[in-house]
């Protein structure tokens, strides 16, 4: 009894500790803040399962940042197959040929951001729509979540050095794609 | 812009300045707390140990048992069903099942052909019924209406064969016909065979409609059937004989099984078939006259006609005969229609031998109705299968004699 109160307390701390890593993860993703929260939930509820499930098994994960972070992932895209229905507003936008993205757009209404701080969030997300998918992935594994090779191999299930080579790639492509960056 | 906010990142592509701004995203203390409060919440309803792996299925584990438990017990009530009788509660189960069936088959052929095999388990049924002494009115009703459903169906499902396969169409037709006869003769038997049983019921009754019925449908069937005969008979074409030059063999071969063969004799006659048929078979004739516009009963007379004591074998000795004729004679369509004719009285002759074995009676085939024709004509002109409700107006017989009598006597 003991043994699993301390488990819980344990479990609330981590909450505590990576909840903001998560959510953010998740509202870079689906750019829906109600939807991000619903999924940082759901994460935690999972990885919840997942101990009850097998009790002994989260002590034994070697890189417990990178195992939250792939139920993330997964959960994230569980979301994104499970959306019915596209705003009417994207569908207009996407009329209009002005964008590629087959993300929404990012509802800033309620971003816990100040004004200043909205508008430069936009600007990078609308920038970072500009990279394909997979390398905007690596990228914002790497440089928003601060991983190591060694997570981001765990959590795209790969090889460390596939791993690196993936970023490298991800960077020429980003070099590209944004050069209007340069001054 | 953005180079305004990342003055020295730009150059060098610092993408930890780019995404900087991201990392100012974060939940509101309100949020965080409330997230916080639904996880705890959670813990506490599924602490460690409290379940099992199993229960973490619980909803698809559920879902599961459902779905095994209502498929489950769907299909053993239906299988249970399929021993029920007429006027049983499961009755309506099985007829349901049957029709559930019906769906699955794709081909009209394979659906006329389950038709024919239900009308030969409503007979079953029947025949079921009467040695159990158990056939009541209502029950009755209840098989006529049945019957009446797989005649419609039977037909509706070979309707479009009539013009583009009368071959075929032939085939059907005959196959409905005799399997309504044999049906009803076998009925008939057994009736006979209970009314002279001491220990009746008093509910039960003698299936004088349904023989009535079955017998008008069959009846009319066989009237239709001259038609297509004419143009099986008047079809010259290469198909057409390549089909009877098959099906000469393999009836020949059928024969042969049987240990018949076909003589040549000089009074050996070729004949359509149903001449043949109404020929060898009537015996003795309840003929009843029935006027459908007013629907009133008049008189069903019974006469003893052309009484003939030849048995099955000498029938089929006789078909053998005219179909080795109409083979020399080079009549193909004749071929097709006597091979059709033997094929279908071996089989009728195989499921008469079966029922006689299983209760027990002699069946005698040579006992024939006849229907006033101005019925089947009637039937004819308006398209429909003969209206049993009209026959269902025949009042209740005394069972104490066979019930080809007790029809005779009825009127």
């Amino acid at each position: 009894m003991n043994r699993s109160m301390n488990y819980e307390k344990t479990f609330i701390e981590l909450y505590n500790q990576y909840s903001d890593d998560l959510f953010r993860f998740c509202f870079a993703r689906l750019r829906d803040r109600d939807k991000a929260l619903d999924a940082t939930q759901e994460i935690f509820y999972k990885i919840w399962n997942e101990s009850v499930k097998n009790p002994g098994k989260l002590q034994e994960i070697q890189y417990f940042r990178a195992f939250m972070f792939r139920i993330a992932r997964n959960t994230v895209i569980d979301m994104t197959r499970k959306k019915t229905s596209t705003p009417l507003s994207y569908l207009a936008h996407q009329f209009d040929g002005d964008n590629h993205s087959n993300l929404e757009p990012i509802d800033i209404a309620h971003t816990g951001l100040n004004p200043e701080q909205h508008h430069v969030v936009s600007e990078v997300i609308e920038n970072l729509e500009l990279l394909d998918p997979h390398h905007r992935e690596i990228l914002t594994f790497r440089f928003l979540h601060d991983m190591s090779i060694i997570d981001i191999a765990e959590i795209l299930n790969i090889s460390e050095n596939a791993t690196s080579v993936r970023i490298h790639r991800a960077l020429e492509h980003a070099r590209t794609k944004l050069s209007h960056l340069y001054e | 812009m953005l180079a305004r906010n990342f003055p020295t990142c730009m150059n060098k592509f610092n993408f930890e300045q780019l995404f900087s701004p991201l990392k100012n995203i974060h939940m509101t203390s309100t949020e965080k707390s409330s997230i916080r409060m639904k996880v705890a919440e959670h813990i506490h309803r599924n602490p460690i140990g409290s379940r099992s792996y199993l229960s973490y299925f619980r909803p698809v584990m559920a879902a599961a048992f459902i779905i095994v438990f209502v498929l489950g017990s769907g299909s053993v009530v239906a299988f249970a069903s399929q021993a029920s009788l007429p006027g049983q509660t499961l009755y309506k189960v099985k007829l349901a099942t049957e029709q559930a069936k019906k769906i699955t088959l794709r081909s009209s052929g394979a659906k006329a052909t389950y038709e024919l095999a239900l009308i030969d388990k409503r007979f079953n049924e029947t025949n079921k019924l009467i040695s159990e002494q158990k056939l009541t009115a209502s029950n009755e009703a209840v098989v006529i209406a049945a019957i009446k459903t797989h005649t419609d169906d039977f037909k509706a499902e070979t309707s479009d064969l009539s013009t583009s396969d009368p071959i075929l169409a032939l085939s059907y037709n005959t196959k409905l016909s005799n399997t309504l006869k044999t049906g009803t003769h076998i009925l008939l038997a057994l009736s006979d065979h209970q009314s002279l049983s001491p220990a009746r019921s008093a509910d039960s009754i003698s299936p004088n409609t349904l023989v009535l019925a079955a017998y008008a449908s069959a009846e009319k069937i066989s009237a239709e059937k001259v038609q297509l005969e004419s143009i099986v008979v008047s079809d010259t074409n290469i198909a057409t004989i390549k089909t009877a030059e098959k099906r000469y063999m393999e009836t020949l071969a059928l024969l042969t099984k049987n240990e018949v063969t076909p003589i040549i004799t000089q009074t050996s006659v070729v004949q359509p078939t149903a001449a043949v048929t109404e020929d060898v078979k009537v015996a003795t004739t309840l003929s009843r006259k029935a006027d459908i516009a007013t629907k009133t009963e008049e008189a069903v007379v019974t006469e003893k006609t052309n009484l003939k004591t030849e048995s099955n074998n000498t029938d089929l000795q006789t078909l053998a005969n005219d179909l080795k004729a109409a083979y020399d004679s080079k009549k193909y369509g004749q071929v097709i229609i006597i091979a059709d004719q033997i094929e279908q009285q071996l089989l009728e002759t195989k499921k008469i031998k079966e029922v006689e074995k299983a209760y027990n009676i002699t069946i005698d085939t040579d006992t024939s109705i006849k229907i006033d024709d101005s019925i089947i004509k009637a039937d004819i002109t308006s398209g429909t299968i003969i209206d049993t409700d009209i026959l269902k107006t025949i009042p209740e017989i005394e069972n104490e004699t066979p019930a080809s009598v007790e029809l005779k006597k009825s009127i």
